[in-house]
């Protein structure tokens, strides 16, 4: 019985390995690699959502979610199953194609920049020539998901939370692109595998390009609509933003999105600054059996580092609002993100010492952020 | 022949009609499983439990449209500086010479718009 | 297969082509007009355009799209929806339509010259490290008064975006 089934396991895989998807063709190896990706990628975010109701309680002294399974660890599941048996709901005045096209199109543009990504030191769906670019492309398509929603449900919360949602997309995009193109700088090339490849020889970009992370950090919290920069789910205003109509498994496939779209940030914050899958420490002495160690581990342990940065941030700080987020962007964020290109270029130019160009980026900063103080000071007593 | 170049695509084609197929998928479980017990207040937009009041599609305030314009310039200006960083290394000083120029020109945009007040989002 | 690719991607582009002239609900054009950007997009990547396609989605796409769709939240998409399909010179614009259409099977196709030989234009590319490379060292050599240029035309855009909105503004003041 057992051995038959046993057999029955091996022949099936034999099926569908050998001769459903021939692994020789690239069709069919790309085929594979990609439903490891999305499945694994799945998993994650599962995982991470229970891993941030429990961090959240604990920051809030409360256990989190403790009922289903050993301390919880069941709760997505059962948050699945739920939402699957729920009613979805289709508003009466609704517009019926494009409300049910948009929870699809935001999922399909969530998960295709994750083709371009280099997981691990061999393992990568594919490697294109304008990977960083073809990142951007597809997920400027994405945010158009949210119109979508918004528009097509006929509701005011949903219309007013997508147009503002957007509109900070959009806002945010420009410095975020802006301190991508300084890691461009030194790496010469748009592929993925190659801008990770380039920090074994330049360090990490986040010791080279201090500012670009921190504006590229900013700028992806509030590109996927995370506190402190929640605008669209600001539920004191939106109720919930631009799904407030959506329910069951439309509604799922939104927070999917959201939550495939934090995990891009994360990723593409590890792969251009964090030195994707490479190990810590492995040019000094003493350190080198860190090369040991999958590099796949590397990159996971990076990634869910940021998850968590995420997950402190929502739990430590209040939201802020739309004008100051506006603000934030383009008064601040803007011209450091066009100073710091200067600079950079500068720097590699002149091949001057990384002290002084560490120093210039610190005085370019302050002095930065002293000319804003004053000229806010300014407007503010002129409006008086 | 003419796929050899294109081959490194065959993979994002592939993963696109993954990722299109698995939100095709979710919904349709999603429909086998789930009630359908409509009725009018069910369907009706929701607006904290009360009545809803006039119509959702209602012109909006043109700032977002200002926003939208001022982005598509910068956006722009931020895509050519892609193909400027790539070769960068090859040209050096020159190049550096060439973008301190271009970017310039922009900051003088960003400045005008900010003195006139158009990056003030005001309620 | 390539083949193959282009009909089904411009197949697709048509027909959202199509349906953005001819649907009654702007806001619907819109979306139409998105995927035929879109398929454009692509079909610059199987041209081996890479960069090209790039920017065809980022900017078509993904910005003037978004602006599009700002403008058209600016009017009542309910009141152009009661208005009359087409204009009563539709008739009119399809006479000069095909006549300016077999104007261009008929003579400039077949005067004009294409790309003479692909292959070795791909061996280019490839040689220079792949579009975005051999594109962008032209960019800044031989052209490089057209991309200085690009930034001061940008900068008009910008004052003119500032401009606009300082008009629009519902109350008319300093906004």
């Amino acid at each position: 019985m057992l051995e038959n089934l046993q057999r029955l396991i091996q022949l099936t895989i034999h099926l569908i390995v050998n001769k459903l998807v021939p692994l020789t063709h690239p069709w069919g190896w790309a085929f594979i690699k990609a439903l490891i990706v999305v499945s694994l990628i799945m998993l994650a975010v599962t995982f991470v959502t229970l891993a941030e109701r429990k961090l959240i309680g604990r920051m809030q002294i409360r256990h989190g979610p403790m009922r289903t399974g050993w301390h919880g660890i069941l709760q997505p599941i059962a948050d699945g199953i739920k939402l699957l048996c729920k009613e979805c709901i289709t508003p009466a005045e609704a517009d019926k194609w494009v409300f049910l096209m948009a929870p699809i199109v935001s999922i399909a543009f969530a998960f295709v920049p994750l083709a371009v990504i280099p997981f691990a030191k061999t393992f990568f769906i594919t490697d294109i020539n304008i990977g960083l670019l073809f990142i951007l492309a597809v997920s400027s398509v994405g945010f158009l998901g949210n119109i979508m929603a918004g528009w097509s449900s006929a509701s005011k919360y949903s219309f007013l939370g997508s147009l503002r949602a957007l509109a900070l997309m959009i806002s945010f995009e420009v410095p975020m692109v802006m301190s991508m193109v300084g890691v461009v700088v030194f790496t010469g090339s748009l592929s993925m595998v190659t801008i990770v490849e380039s920090q074994a020889h330049w360090g990490w970009f986040i010791l080279s390009q201090p500012m670009a992370f921190v504006i590229y950090v900013l700028c992806g919290i509030a590109e996927t609509q995370r506190t402190p920069f929640d605008m669209m789910e600001d539920e004191g205003s939106l109720v919930c933003g631009f799904f407030t109509e959506y329910s069951g498994m439309r509604f799922a496939l939104f927070s999917l999105a959201e939550y495939i779209n934090m995990f891009l940030v994360a990723i593409l914050a590890t792969v251009l600054f964090l030195g994707g899958w490479q190990p810590p420490f492995v040019s000094w002495p003493l350190f080198g059996f860190l090369n040991a160690v999958p590099s796949v581990f590397w990159f996971s342990a990076k990634l869910l580092l940021f998850m968590f940065l995420y997950i402190w941030l929502r739990g430590t700080l209040p939201r802020v609002r739309y004008d100051q987020l506006m603000y934030l962007c383009w008064k601040i964020l803007m011209p450091l993100a066009l100073l710091n290109l200067m600079l950079t270029a500068l720097f590699l130019a002149s091949k001057m010492n990384i002290l002084i160009f560490y120093l210039l980026n610190l005085l370019v900063v302050v002095i930065w952020l002293s000319i804003y103080a004053k000229t806010q000071a300014w407007v503010s007593a002129n409006n008086q | 022949m003419l796929l050899s170049g294109l081959s490194s695509y065959i993979p994002v084609l592939v993963f696109m009609a993954i990722s299109g197929a698995i939100g095709f998928l979710m919904l349709l479980i999603g429909r086998l499983w789930r009630p359908s017990h409509p009725y009018k207040e069910k369907l009706s937009p929701y607006e904290c439990g009360i009545e809803p009041e006039g119509d959702a599609w209602e012109r909006v305030i043109p700032r977002y449209y200002v926003y939208a314009m001022l982005f598509l310039a910068f956006d722009v200006e931020a895509l050519f500086l892609f193909p400027w960083a790539i070769v960068f290394d090859k040209i050096g000083w020159f190049a550096f010479i060439e973008m301190v120029l271009f970017i310039i020109v922009l900051l003088i945009g960003l400045v005008y718009a900010w003195a006139k007040g158009a990056l003030d989002w005001r309620y | 297969m390539v083949k193959l690719i282009f009909i089904i991607l411009a197949g697709i582009g048509v027909i959202a082509a199509l349906m953005v002239v001819s649907l009654k609900n702007v806001v619907h054009s819109a979306f139409c007009l998105i995927i035929t950007l879109f398929c454009v997009g692509c079909i610059f990547v199987l041209l081996h355009a890479e960069f090209l396609a790039a920017t065809q989605i980022l900017i078509y796409v993904g910005a003037i799209m978004v602006l599009v769709i700002f403008a058209l939240m600016l009017i009542d998409s309910r009141e152009t929806a009661n208005d009359r399909r087409f204009h009563h010179q539709s008739q009119w614009v399809i006479i000069v339509g095909v006549i300016l259409a077999l104007e261009i099977v008929i003579f400039i196709i077949p005067k004009s010259k294409f790309i003479v030989n692909p292959e070795k234009m791909i061996a280019q590319t490839a040689e220079a490290g792949g579009n975005t490379q051999l594109l962008a060292r032209y960019l800044f050599t031989d052209y490089l008064f057209a991309f200085e240029f690009a930034s001061l035309i940008i900068l008009v855009a910008v004052v003119a975006a500032v401009f606009l909105g300082k008009r629009l503004s519902p109350t008319g003041k300093r906004e």
